[in-house]
């Protein structure tokens, strides 16, 4: 046995793993089983994982992930292999769906869910109690508290929204009520904001939720050509 | 202050000695701020955390990567045979590189701690680093289990 490395130098050398070999070395021993989920140590984890070379990125296509491993370039190009199949989808993700993607979760519509691409799970989101309404769900996440929050819209129209914070709530919380518009795919979500663009009117317009107040903003876009 | 052109000698925590062209030395951030602040008129720095044997790998991987006309090559076929040693040797040179403030250095070291733990079973990167396992066999079985994705 080797004199012991200390454990700051290791936890260096452990930030730069993919995860599949961080979720290995969960069994090493209890200290670096609950070190992976430490807030310290994903971020310095996630933000290597930017850099690193040949760093893991991720496609969604139908019901299948891609991603690019740690793998030679052929030819200055990156190579995908699949990494997971989620079988148990009853549909397939077509390529137009409305798929929302922040800080390395995806987040689907059909059925509703949020999947982790590098650990392979899946986390189904309830559904509302009535059947008749058209709903979409938006991944977002909340830089200040560091909290991933869904929102929820029901019906096209976009009549109200309701909210819930991941692995927090169980059941969706009314928020504030946003004017009738109309959806329109695609959105983003940059800074603990929601940037969706609706149709306002006869206009097109930038539906902007600010997560951490829970209060929403519409931007119209003045100059658009009339829908 | 020492006047330029001169040799700077670094004194090991053993009493052992290395003269460096002041050119290799000042690259350091630590060798730069001591020769900035001290009137060290003996030119003789103290490295009280560092023993002479990590002070010798130390300076002859400085002193090759400061060569003139060194080609990339050279150098990659130079630090593959560098790091040929003990993990705890490689430790050893951690610290010393940690101390000196030579990012480089710290990179290639945890570059090759990378290398040598990649697809390795759990027994033997406990080996690498020198922990105890804590687990009972059951309770390693039952998180072997919670995670058996990562596994196969």
């Amino acid at each position: 046995m080797n004199p012991s490395i200390h454990e700051e130098i290791v936890i260096q050398i452990f930030t730069w793993l993919p995860v599949k070999s961080l979720v290995r070395f969960k069994c090493i021993t209890k200290f670096f089983n609950s070190l992976v989920s430490e807030s310290y140590f994903t971020d310095i984890h996630t933000s290597h994982s930017m850099i690193r070379q040949g760093g893991t990125k991720y496609f969604l296509d139908r019901r299948e992930f891609y991603c690019t491993a740690d793998q030679q370039k052929e030819d200055g190009k990156i190579s995908a292999s699949s990494l997971w199949s989620f079988d148990e989808f009853p549909f397939y993700i077509p390529a137009s769906s409305n798929v929302s993607c922040v800080k390395g979760l995806f987040c689907i519509q059909e059925p509703a869910a949020i999947l982790n691409p590098s650990t392979g799970e899946v986390r189904y989101l309830s559904k509302l109690n009535d059947n008749w309404s058209f709903l979409y769900y938006w991944l977002g996440f909340e830089t200040e508290e560091n909290k991933y929050k869904v929102l929820l819209t029901q019906d096209a129209s976009g009549l109200y929204i309701k909210q819930c914070v991941v692995g927090i709530d169980k059941s969706w919380r009314k928020t504030q009520r946003i004017p009738r518009s109309v959806l329109y795919i695609p959105g983003v979500c940059i800074n603990g904001v929601i940037y969706r663009f609706v149709f306002h009117g006869e206009r097109l317009a930038i539906n902007a939720f600010a997560l951490k107040t829970e209060s929403f903003k519409l931007i119209v876009l003045k100059n658009s050509s009339k829908w | 202050m020492m006047s330029l052109g001169k040799l700077i000698t670094l004194k090991t925590n053993d009493n052992e000695e290395f003269k460096l062209d002041k050119t290799v030395a000042v690259k350091l951030e630590i060798i730069k701020n001591i020769v900035q602040d001290v009137d060290c008129t003996s030119n003789v720095i103290p490295l009280p955390n560092i023993d002479g044997k990590t002070m010798t790998k130390v300076v002859k991987y400085w002193k090759k990567h400061s060569e003139e006309g060194v080609t990339e090559v050279q150098l990659k076929n130079f630090d593959q045979d560098f790091l040929k040693m003990s993990h705890s040797e490689l430790h050893d040179v951690h610290l010393a590189a940690k101390y000196l403030d030579d990012n480089q250095l710290k990179e290639v070291i945890i570059q090759e701690f990378l290398d040598r733990i990649k697809g390795k079973p759990i027994e033997e990167i406990r080996e690498v680093f020198g922990i105890v396992n804590d687990y009972t066999p059951e309770e390693e079985e039952e998180v072997r289990r919670e995670n058996a994705w990562a596994f196969e």
